[in-house]
Order: C-alpha cells, then sequence, then structure tokens
C-alpha cells in the first residue's frame, strides 16, 4: 500500500513541476467561469421577465443554474482528463523508466493503483474549484444543497471512470499523442453509446445501451438522485480499465 | 548467487539466447562480453524480472526470477541502457522515491540515499534537476539509483558509456569495491573494461556462451603458440633463415619496413634459440619483444565467423 502511494505521490508531483496542471487548471477554470456567467444570465433574464408578467412564482437555482452547468462540466472533462492522463505511462515507456518501476519489487496493480491514484488526485483537485460556484451563490441566493452534493458525488465517479480509461490507453503507447487519441475515442464511444439506445426498437436493447451509456447516469446525480445502479456501473467501469490496463503492463514482459 | 540454466529468448523465429548456462558465486564480478545484438542485454532484462524467458530458469539467492519476482527484485540493483530517470526531479528526490519504491524500511532511506550518493559521487549536483545534468552525471545517477537499496546483486549494463576517462576509471573503481559485498554482473563491448574490472569473462556471441573464464585462463586457452616481433637492419635472406631454426612455425612480414612477425612453439629453448640465430645472422636485431595475446584477439577469434576468422590469425 505504501509504495501505491509512493508511485501517486511522485506522479502528482510532477503535474506540478511542469506547467500541466497550471494551464489545464487555468484553462477549465476560464471556461467554467463564462459557461456559469451565460447560463446565470439567462436564468436572471427569465427570472426578470416571468416578474415582469406579474408571475412571482421563482425558478429554482438547482434545475436552470447548476444542472445545465454541471452538464457542461462532462463535455469538458471528456477533453481534459485524457490530456492530463495521457503521460501517465506513455512518458515512462518514452523514457525508459518504465524499467526502473518494472524492475523493483513491485506489482503491476500497484503501479496501475499509483496512477490511478495520481490521475484521480489531479483531476479532483481541479473540480474541486467547481465548488466555488454553489459556494458563492449561497450567498445571494436559496437553493437545495442536496442536488449539488450528489453531482459532486457523481462527478467523482465520472471522473474515475475517464481517468481509468486514460489510464488504460496510455499503458499501450509510447506515445502520449496516440494515448490522448485512444482515451478520448474510447471515452466517446461509450458516451455516443447512449444515442444508440434512444433509436432501438426492443425494450430490452434500450435498457442495456441507456446503461452502458457514461452520461445518462451522470444525469441522474446533477438531479440530486443517488442510482445505486450508477454507482455500480462507475466503480465498475474504472475497476475494468485499472484492470486491462494491469494485463498490458503485465503483458510487457512476455514481449 | 545467480543461477542460470537453459535459458532460451526466442523474438518470433530469432533466436536471441539459446540455451545458456551459467552461475555466478556470492561475491564475484563477472564480465559480460559480446558484440552487438550477442543478446548480452536480453539475458539481463531476463535476470531482473523485466522481460520473460521463452524457456530456462534464473534463480538469484534461491528464489525463482517467475515464482517469487518479488524477493528477486528486492535483491537486484539493475543499471539498463538507457539509465530510468525522471528529467523533472533533483537528484536526490529521484535517489529517495527509487529506495522507497526498492521497498527500503522508512529509516533507512535516508542513509540508502546518503550512502547512494557518496559512492556515486554525486554531492555536488544532489540539489539539480536531473534534466540539467550532463550525459556523465546522469550515468551517474544511474549507477547511484542501482546501488541506493544496498542490493545483493547488481546488473550493470554498459555502465561506463558516455563518460570521460577519469570518470570511466573512478566507475570502475567502484565497481571492484562493489565486490566481496554485491555480486556484480556488468555487459560491456570496451574490452579493456573486462580486463580493468572483472574476475570472470562470459564472452556471449549469436546468444551462445563462447567461452567462459578468467582474463588469464582464456589467454591460455587459446594460444599454444606464442608470437614475437623482430625488427632487423638488413633483410638479406633473412626470412629462409629463420624458418630453418627449431620450434619456428612460421614467420612473416610485419607492418613496419624490416619487420617479421615469428610465430613459435611454446616452449623457453626455442625462444633463446631464436634470438641467439638472428644475432648470429648479422642481419643487425633492432627489436625483440613478445607480442602479448590482447581480449580483442580472444573475442574476435571467438567471435567471428570462419571467413573473417582467417584475417584475424592468432
Amino acid at each position: 500500500m505504501t509504495k501505491i502511494l509512493y508511485i501517486a505521490n511522485r506522479d502528482f508531483k510532477s503535474y506540478f513541476t511542469g506547467l500541466v496542471a497550471y494551464v489545464a487548471a487555468g484553462l477549465f477554470m476560464m471556461l467554467m467561469s463564462w459557461m456559469f456567467f451565460n447560463v446565470f444570465v439567462y436564468f436572471a433574464n427569465n427570472q426578470y421577465q416571468m416578474m415582469a408578467q406579474g408571475n412571482h412564482q421563482s425558478f429554482s437555482l438547482n434545475e436552470y443554474v447548476f444542472a445545465p452547468h454541471f452538464s457542461n462540466v462532462n463535455v469538458i472533462l471528456l477533453i481534459m482528463i485524457p490530456a492530463l492522463t495521457m503521460r501517465l505511462f506513455a512518458e515512462e515507456r518514452k523514457n525508459r523508466t518504465l524499467d526502473l518501476l518494472m524492475t523493483s519489487p513491485l506489482t503491476a496493480g500497484q503501479i496501475v493503483a499509483g496512477k490511478f491514484i495520481a490521475g484521480l488526485g489531479i483531476v479532483w483537485t481541479i473540480i474541486g474549484t467547481l465548488a466555488l460556484y454553489p459556494i458563492v451563490t449561497s450567498f445571494f441566493g436559496h437553493f437545495d444543497k442536496g442536488p449539488i452534493l450528489t453531482t459532486f458525488l457523481g462527478l467523482g465517479l465520472l471522473t474515475s471512470v475517464y481517468v481509468a480509461i486514460g489510464i488504460f490507453a496510455s499503458s499501450l503507447t509510447e506515445s502520449a499523442i496516440i494515448a490522448f487519441i485512444v482515451a478520448f475515442v474510447i471515452e466517446m464511444f461509450f458516451w455516443v453509446i447512449g444515442w444508440a439506445g434512444a433509436s432501438m426498437e426492443s425494450a430490452m436493447g434500450q435498457t442495456v445501451f441507456n446503461y452502458l451509456s457514461i452520461v445518462g447516469h451522470y444525469a441522474d446525480f446533477t438531479k440530486g438522485i443517488i442510482d445505486t445502479s450508477g454507482v455500480i456501473y462507475y466503480v465498475s467501469m474504472a475497476f475494468f480499465f485499472c484492470f486491462l490496463s494491469q494485463r498490458v503492463l503485465e503483458s510487457a514482459r512476455w514481449r | 548467487m545467480i543461477e542460470i540454466s537453459n535459458l532460451t529468448k526466442r523474438y518470433g523465429s530469432i533466436n536471441a539466447i539459446h540455451n545458456l548456462n551459467f552461475s555466478v558465486k556470492k561475491g564475484e564480478i563477472i564480465g559480460f562480453l559480446g558484440p552487438n545484438g550477442a543478446g548480452k542485454t536480453t539475458t539481463m532484462k531476463i535476470i531482473t524480472g523485466f522481460m520473460a524467458p521463452t524457456s530456462g530458469s534464473v534463480k538469484i539467492a534461491g528464489f525463482d526470477v517467475f515464482e517469487n519476482p518479488i524477493e528477486v527484485k528486492k535483491r537486484i540493483g539493475y543499471l539498463p541502457e538507457t539509465p530510468p530517470l525522471y528529467s523533472d526531479m533533483l537528484v536526490k528526490d529521484y535517489l529517495r522515491y527509487v529506495a522507497q519504491i526498492k521497498g527500503l524500511p522508512s529509516s533507512q532511506i535516508e542513509p540508502g540515499v546518503a550512502r547512494a550518493i557518496e559512492k556515486a559521487n554525486l554531492g555536488q549536483v544532489q540539489k539539480r534537476l536531473i534534466g540539467n545534468l550532463s550525459k556523465g552525471f546522469r550515468q551517474r545517477v544511474g549507477v547511484a539509483q542501482a546501488l541506493v537499496h544496498n542490493p545483493d546483486v547488481l546488473i550493470l549494463d554498459e555502465p561506463t558509456v558516455g563518460l570521460d576517462p577519469k570518470q570511466v576509471i573512478e566507475i570502475r573503481n567502484l565497481i571492484k569495491e562493489l565486490s566481496g559485498d554485491h555480486t556484480v554482473v556488468l555487459s560491456t563491448h570496451v574490452l579493456p573494461e573486462v580486463t580493468a574490472t572483472c574476475q570472470r569473462i562470459i564472452i556471449i556471441n549469436k546468444g551462445e556462451i563462447a567461452a567462459e573464464d578468467t582474463f588469464e585462463g582464456l589467454s591460455k586457452r587459446m594460444t599454444s603458440t606464442r608470437r614475437f616481433y623482430v625488427k632487423i637492419r638488413r633483410t638479406g635472406d633473412f626470412e629462409a633463415q629463420v624458418k630453418k631454426i627449431v620450434g619456428v612455425k612460421g614467420i612473416r612480414p610485419g607492418t613496419a619496413g624490416n619487420s617479421y612477425e615469428v610465430e613459435l612453439d611454446k616452449n623457453d629453448d626455442s625462444n633463446e634459440m631464436l634470438a641467439e640465430a638472428i644475432v648470429k645472422s648479422g642481419a643487425g636485431l633492432m627489436e625483440f619483444r613478445s607480442i602479448d595475446v590482447s581480449l580483442e584477439d580472444i573475442f574476435l577469434k571467438l567471435t567471428t565467423t570462419d571467413v573473417a576468422q582467417q584475417g584475424a590469425t592468432l
């Protein structure tokens, strides 16, 4: 266990010795703020119009601000996470430092776990900045805190799948760019699989495709629903891709 | 300490190594010698557990590399051809990290790092970024990395590549110092390195062991005759005269003008007779010395094909 943390610690810190973490976090916050601003202005305009018409029923901040805002996050994560994870193994292969890990008394599982924790660490650090929006909004308006918390739980689970996919893609190659593309394509596949569900004729097919869709489950979380099938889906997907990476790493010995 | 039996590794249809058998005793330094592509690196990768063999087994301190990889890896320090360095880390942080993942107990990490820094003579650069170091220093960080957990066995793949002559001597001395406590296997194609550091030499060619002995043993085994370099002032019928002397196996013109290489039977009488005959012949002896068999000669003889062998007579 301690060895896993040693690896995680080194990889996590190396995000900060270069520019990677700063660039990713900076761009992410810029985009998110811009999106939040737009969603909020849209909400405020609607509210103003309603009041001008003499309707004093107010819109829910949860429904009209936070739910769309946090859905937008997903799109950005789809690109940001592969960019953050692409180097985890590819770089080690390219610089031959993987030789060090592979000849140290470590199991392939420990190496993957260390990388997974490091990747998750940096991603969670960056999405942690999202907490600013509800915190700041809470000074001015009233909204339900529950769905915000479930959204963060959902984000945590969702990102763990993206990180696992990113690590798997990175374990396949020594080129970070290829790792990025592969991770992005796998993520997209599990994204668009939900669309296939919509066009399915059999109810059975619809259920299967909807279940496999990475976005569908997340939508539940942003609405304040903790669906156990969603939790199981995310945990098992993350585990599955970590397991694949472990197999890839192990197989390097036989090539 | 290291026992290798019937080790074979195939890449597709190519036999990288074929049926290797050898063992290394505790505290020994052995040199692994061979031309490029002979299978040195492959063998080392298998010993360190980085790569699996097609068949055969490797045992380190009684543990099989494939049944007990963790135990084996704890006992091995490995310097690959390209030192595995993180260019974004400080030298000291890097060594600490290596000590951690090698499973050194936390109380021994700092002493281990300090010892490795001292042994590899890295004191002046320990606070510097690895990416900014020169090639020589990087190589030394690589050596330090292999030493940091004080392993029983050190596997060094061409440890002196890229170093300046002074550093080469330092690293060789370091390797010699390590013998006794540590078992060292080092590969190289720099021949003097082997004579300078190793107690035993294994010459490998095309994936098979071509010879395995001490340097003295090898040179003894390789030669049934002795060669002398003779330089004279006047040639005349010198060649014909020398050929008549008992014990002379052959004579051929040497590289410089008026010089010859004379091949003799291996006994002291013929030496004396040759010297006497040359002086008496009145050819005007300028130079007379024996030509030592060098490791290069042995190496070439063992590793070159038959066609090339005729050119490289011993």
